[in-house]
């Protein structure tokens, strides 16, 4: 199974990775030779099966008290942020929909 | 004509409500809106590496309340899934949402009184979901600054079929819905916390060949958060789309925002290209069971919905449609309603009173009326002073002010400064005789005629009495005394 | 210096029979880490213990802990450029709770980037090396734990096992892994890298030893939605300690697949020895067959790579950690990530991407995830009639550094016996069975779900009629100065 260099550029930006060309071109062979080895699956008649998504697959709900804890560690998530200005974390201007919001 | 139909809109909406729990959905910070940025936040809302959500049980049942309000179908099992897209507000990677199974599905919203007919807006899901955080862009440094207490705040989210068809229709709907949520105390939707959020689809449609429909690209307009907002940008859009129709002009199916003060919507620059947001069964939280006699505890908590109130309104008190909706758009006027009847207050005079005098004094002061001094039976006990021609309806409406201000009981107002009326008939009739003895000849005139005479004498009686004699009674009394005594001469 | 006590458990009855203190205890072991670490690598971060102990089950006991559990003490890094420097402002739970049983923690160890490998040779920070052969990897992805308690630089780690990260470092090395139920040991605080495979566990000498921390990692916990309440918690040393003169009874199976092609057939040879060891003991062995074995390695990277695709998303340069120059948001995360990730966690982050992405996500995830109930059922029908399954641990013995770099399929066979344990969430430990030439290799034996107990201890039983797991190293005893 072969991707294309266009395919793996595809998924790099999906994945918001930076991948130099060498890069690039060994992902491409490494990944087609591991969906190459995934191909032992299309053996498997597994269709009626239900997907197993978690061992710990239970009937009890776990839910948590809707209670107020307070954690206390806001100064230090901010003094250890790459960037701050205030009592907020700071990145270069993007545009997004609340762009017109002036603070 | 040609035989083409007319293009008419089509709007489907997508509804953000803030759930009224105390913390977040997925950790224990509080979900309070405008506290300091950054302060209501833990490793968990942050997305700090290692750490874990867990489920806000009350979220949860405030969601199956939400679902039953707009009469959903509770799912028996659901599960959250991760919905994988990169933004500087959401600190995951990740936001914990729902997608195969969401937690209802199915319902209707009916709306009375559009367009003088019976509408119906069927709603094709509910599920949950955590909030993102805020950014907000700084003019000083031309930075965005980055503001999470919002992350994590647990959210319902509202879908409903395309049914909608004009710019105020979306808009009633909404304002049914938030009348919904608010009776079901699902949330209590204050707009300027940003707790109802609303997303648009919009396009325009005619019937084609067959049974199908032909129209325009759709436009989704994001993150409208206040009803006219959706209403002008749905304006807009309709005119937008229809213009591109008689120019000939292709449109693009594409993601817009509302430029409020501009008044247009303009396309979305960020690329919104095939958003491929690889859902998949979040592996942290296990699924929930939502047990039926739990989602039928809940929906039995769930109090009459608007509509039904409305109803009953119209039906038990005779009241018109506008009063119905009047009152049963604010919960706590349909309430004092309702008590203040209960007391013995006749309907309409109630409906009256409290539109009049207590909503424009709420709406004047912004107080609740939770605030004030006064109780229903209050209201029952003054009204049934004006329906008994006790006191005047300016009376009433200056000791009410008063009990307004300072909680004195109306009606003992009434009694200690004495200004009940004088509606005794032996007591005016005394007065009368008096009154027509000292002014003979006005009397005279009357008799010979002159019908201006009488308003002199109703003046005299109510000198007398400083004002407390029942003037139309006096009226009556003087008449009848005038007329006897003509015959008399 | 007194003399360093070769198991956890005698050095905390040390301590507590007042033959040692605990800063002695901490001492030495610091020492040791000192004389010996420029050349193992096995440690990302020392330090002296802040606190005294508190009194507890493990007063004084210094230990190590992989560095993707989170430290308020430690920078906590998992080993990648990306979180360079990165202190938590919280302990993991596991680190809570050794804490609250009295253990030191003395260092972070070493690991492969995000614990994504089978060598340590994709630590973003540097290899560690194998303590029995310098020219050769520890194993992974907990390398840096299970050198570190092999060469005696302390006497217990704790490490993480998501799909043989435990056990196959303690094959490599000599010494004893085990990889809880899922669910047994609280993730609150372990730094993601597959959330529904991803188990703590410890790594010691001796099984007791594993015993000893279990009682103090097991247990309910909150804050993590898919912690258990284990039925035994609290009592592995105990079952571990019972006197039991055999194994009458005690159903044993050896899956023939774990023994085929792909296994080194000393490897093989060494546990088919160590069922023998278990059949003396009285244990009833048989060969038995587990035909969909043949479909972990692919589900397993199907479905770990997938998970971490998107654990790993938060590693984006906006609020902690590495962030790369950028002009613009979109080029922050691309350059952040470009920069900070390694070559293996790229490739990890990429093929579950794509696994996940639409248009693939029914015939690689979904159906990954349906061939693994599959093979979960085929475990389950197994311990219907076994109590346990013995098997090699890895397919060889280590490897040497940079053998396999170049071929990421080749590393990932490292994996092959261990895999199925974290799919199932069952119960899995490695000691050492044997060597091959001079190097040790351990056997695994798994059993159902809460067998944890059982599973302990059995392999003390057979560690009460063997001497592997007392053979040390040539680094410790040598003159390596």
């Amino acid at each position: 199974m072969r991707m294309s260099p266009e395919e793996v550029e595809a998924v790099a930006d999906l994945a918001r990775m930076n991948l130099d060309p060498g890069q690039l071109e060994r992902m491409r062979s490494d990944l087609g030779e591991i969906l190459e080895s995934m191909k032992a699956l299309d053996d498997a008649d597994v269709a009626d099966v239900k997907p197993l998504f978690n061992p710990a697959e239970t009937d009890a709900n776990v839910t948590r008290r809707d209670e107020v804890v307070e954690s206390g560690i806001a100064e230090q998530f901010l003094a250890s942020a790459p960037k701050r200005e205030g009592d907020f974390v700071v990145v270069p201007r993007f545009v997004g929909d609340e762009e017109e919001k002036d603070a | 004509m040609t035989g083409s139909p007319e293009y008419r809109p089509m709007i489907g909406l997508e509804i953000h409500v803030a759930l009224a729990t105390r913390s977040k959905m997925f950790c224990g910070c509080s979900a309070e809106f405008g506290a300091p940025p950054n302060t209501n936040v833990c490793p968990v809302c942050l997305g700090l590496p290692g750490s874990l959500p867990a489920i806000n049980a009350r979220a949860l049942e405030l969601g199956i309340m939400c679902a039953r309000a707009v009469g959903g179908q509770v799912q028996a099992r659901m599960h959250f899934e991760r919905k994988n897209y990169h933004y500087p507000d959401l600190p995951k990677g990740y936001q914990i949402s729902q997608y195969a199974v969401p937690l209802a599905i199915g319902g209707e919203v009916v709306l009375d009184d559009v367009e003088d007919a019976e509408r119906r807006v069927r709603i094709r899901r509910v599920h949950l979901e955590e909030d993102a955080g805020k950014s907000t862009h700084s003019a000083e440094t031309g930075h965005t600054l980055l503001d999470f207490n919002r992350c994590g705040v647990p959210l319902a989210e509202i879908v409903t079929e395309p049914d909608m068809r004009s710019p105020g229709e979306a808009r009633a709907f909404l304002e049914e819905l938030r009348a919904l949520l608010r009776v079901a105390g699902v949330s209590e939707v204050r707009m300027e916390a940003g707790e109802l959020r609303c997303d648009v689809n919009f396009n325009l449609v005619r019937s084609a060949a067959g049974d199908g429909l032909e129209g325009t690209e759709i436009s989704e307009v994001k993150n409208l958060n206040s009803f006219r907002s959706v209403q002008r940008a749905l304006e807009y859009e309709v005119s937008r789309h229809r213009e591109a129709i008689r120019g000939g002009e292709p449109l693009v199916h594409e993601t817009r925002h509302w430029d409020e003060e501009r008044g247009i919507t303009y396309a979305a620059r960020s690329k919104e290209e095939a958003h491929d947001y690889r859902y998949f069964p979040e592996p942290d939280l296990p699924p929930i069971s939502v047990d039926p006699d739990l989602a039928q505890y809940l929906a039995a908590q769930v109090p009459e919905l608007p509509r039904a109130r409305r109803r009953r309104f119209r039906n038990e008190f005779d009241l018109g449609s506008y009063d119905a909706r009047a009152l049963v758009s604010e919960a706590e006027l349909a309430d004092f309603f309702e008590e203040a009847v209960a007391e013995g207050a006749d309907p309409k005079d109630a409906a009256n009173w409290i539109l009049g005098e207590v909503r424009g004094h709420l709406n004047a002061t912004g107080d609740s009326l939770a605030d004030l001094p006064v109780t229903p039976r209050m209201l029952a006990a003054l009204l049934s002073l004006v329906a008994a021609g006790e006191i005047s309806g300016t009376m009433a409406k200056d000791v009410w002010s008063e009990a307004v201000e300072t909680g004195r009981d109306p009606v003992s107002s009434v009694e200690e400064s004495g200004l009940r009326q004088i509606s005794d008939e032996e007591t005016l009739d005394a007065l009368v005789e008096e009154v027509i003895e000292e002014n003979p000849d006005a009397a005279e005139e009357f008799t010979a005629g002159k019908e201006k005479a009488l308003g002199f004498l109703v003046g005299q009686v109510m000198k007398k009495t400083r004002g407390q004699a029942n003037p139309q009674l006096a009226n009556e009394r003087l008449r009848k005394a005038l007329r006897n005594g003509s015959d008399h001469r | 210096m007194p003399e360093y006590p070769a198991t956890a458990l005698a050095l905390t009855e040390a301590i507590r029979d007042g033959e040692m203190t605990s800063e002695e205890a901490a001492a030495a072991s610091l020492a040791a880490i000192e004389r010996f670490d420029g050349r193992l690598g096995a440690f990302l971060s020392v330090g002296d213990p802040v606190d005294p102990p508190v009194d507890g089950i493990l007063r004084g006991l210094p230990y190590a802990a992989k560095d993707n559990l989170c430290t308020r003490d430690f920078p906590t890094t998992c080993a990648s450029g990306i979180l360079a420097d990165y202190t938590p402002p919280y302990d993991a739970t596991a680190i809570a709770g050794m804490t609250r049983a009295g253990a030191r923690l003395v260092g972070k160890t070493n690991m492969d980037e995000f614990a994504m490998g089978s060598s340590n040779e994709n630590s973003g920070i540097k290899p560690t090396r194998n303590p029995w052969d310098l020219q050769r990897v520890p194993g992974g992805s907990s390398g840096g734990s299970a050198a570190a308690v092999a060469a005696g630089l302390v006497p217990l780690a704790l490490g993480t096992d998501t799909g043989g990260s435990i056990r196959q470092p303690a094959s490599f090395c000599g010494i004893t892994g085990m990889k809880p139920t899922y669910g047994s040991v609280s993730r609150l605080g372990l730094i993601a890298f597959a959330s529904s495979l991803d188990q703590i566990g410890p790594l010691g000498r001796t099984a007791r030893d594993c015993a000893l921390a279990m009682d103090v990692l097991v247990g309910r916990d909150a804050g993590d939605s898919t912690s258990i309440e284990h039925p035994h918690a609290g009592q592995f040393l105990q079952a571990a300690l019972e006197e039991r003169e055999s194994l009458r009874g005690v159903r044993i199976g050896l899956p023939a697949e774990y023994y085929a092609e792909g296994i080194d057939p000393e490897v093989a040879r060494v546990a088919r020895r160590a069922a023998k060891t278990l059949e003396d003991l009285g244990a009833i062995v048989e060969e038995i067959s587990l035909p969909h074995t043949a479909y972990a390695l692919p589900v397993y990277y199907i479905l770990a790579s997938a998970e971490a695709s998107s654990n790993l998303a938060r590693f984006d340069g906006v609020r902690y950690g590495l962030r790369a120059a950028a002009d613009d948001i979109d080029d922050l995360y691309r350059r952040t990530r470009g920069e900070g990730f390694g070559e293996e966690v790229k490739r990890r982050i990429m093929l579950g991407t794509y696994a996940l992405s639409a248009g693939y996500y029914d015939d690689l995830y979904v159906k990954a995830a349906r061939v693994r109930r599959v093979m979960v059922r085929e475990l389950e029908e197994a311990f219907k009639v076994y109590d346990y399954l013995l098997t090699p641990t890895s397919p060889t013995p280590a490897f040497c550094l940079g053998e396999r770099t170049e071929d990421p399929l080749a590393m990932y066979m490292a994996d092959l016996c261990t895999i199925p344990a974290n799919m199932a969430g069952i119960p899995a430990i490695s000691f050492p069975g044997g060597f091959v030439g001079d190097l040790p290799v351990g056997v695994q034996l798994m059993g159902p779900r809460l067998s944890d107990a059982g599973i302990l201890a059995t392999a003390d039983l057979f560690q009460r009629v063997t001497d592997y797991h007392r053979v040390r190293p040539p680094l410790w005893g040598g003159d390596t100065s």
